[in-house]
């Protein structure tokens, strides 16, 4: 599979993800702006206020990042119902994001696409610390004009 | 009884679950939940799949080992199909994909509870 196949799995992930936010909130559309893939500049952090990282082995290896700022996550969490709006949820909640695309990713990439549990940061990340692909994609989005991107560093075995 | 790391998930389906049950319990791991059904025994488990400590494919045969008449739900964003046919194959009733809607939780849980009272 090719880079621009796998941007296009994780575009395929994301729409279907607010979308079933705008099911629930009765929303006649997703409110998605999804802007144009680029590559990571490595000499500088990366990343907003939340990251949720997913470590992919298997048949492909590297890494997913999701990022958002926090005005989006608690947007998200107002839609979810839940009141306590502290750095506690938003945390949980850019994990469980990073969780759902990764795993969603397995309807095209398969049962050999194997993903870990999130693990999740604060603030920008050093892309130094990690063994980032030569290519590195993040897709930057919006969410109701709320910040986020998905950053893409993975390569088949 | 609702097993998943995320607590923002298990707030979601506790909200829908209170409204059909009368006492919900949460477990943050398999390890945790497996304590949890040997005391609680509950009617209906939702459980995730990708957890730290013990994950949901080994919590489901192992409950299945405790609770053999005991009703699961998957709850995972595990899209492929072979996870769906393994967590059932190891004794889950029902697959139900993330990210879901209140709509779609309801259904699968009424689901489960035909299964249930057919069995």
């Amino acid at each position: 599979m090719n880079e621009r196949a796998h941007i296009d799995v994780f575009i395929d992930g994301l729409s279907r993800y607010f979308n079933y936010l705008a099911t629930e909130l009765e929303e006649p559309n997703s409110s998605l702006e999804i802007g144009a893939p680029y590559l990571l500049s490595t000499s500088q952090p990366m990343g907003l206020d939340f990251t949720g990282m997913i470590s992919v082995s298997g048949n492909n290896l590297g890494y997913i990042f999701v990022s958002a700022n926090s005005a989006l996550l608690k947007r998200i969490l107002l839609s979810y119902g839940e009141v306590d709006l502290s750095d506690m949820p938003k945390k949980d909640l850019i994990g469980e994001i990073a969780n759902t695309l990764a795993g969603n990713a397995r309807r095209r990439l398969g049962a050999d696409f194997h993903i870990s549990t999130p693990r999740v940061f604060d603030g920008g990340l050093e892309p130094s610390k990690y063994q980032l692909t030569s290519r590195c994609y993040v897709l930057p989005f919006r969410w109701k004009s709320s910040k986020a991107e998905l950053i893409i560093s993975i390569r088949e075995r | 009884m609702i097993v998943d790391d995320s607590l923002i998930i298990r707030n979601k389906i506790s909200r829908s679950l209170l409204v059909k049950f009368s006492k919900v319990s949460r477990a943050e791991n398999g390890e945790q939940a497996l304590k949890m059904v040997r005391a609680e025994k509950p009617d209906v488990v939702t459980m995730d799949l990708t957890m730290p400590k013990v994950g949901g494919v080994e919590a489901i045969k192992k409950m299945m080992e405790i609770e053999p008449t005991i009703h699961i739900l998957v709850v995972s964003a595990l899209a492929d199909k072979a996870t769906a046919i393994k967590a059932l194959t190891y004794g889950a009733n029902g697959f139900l994909c993330k990210p879901f809607t209140d709509v779609e939780l309801n259904e699968a849980i009424e689901q489960i509870l035909k299964i249930k009272l057919s069995s």
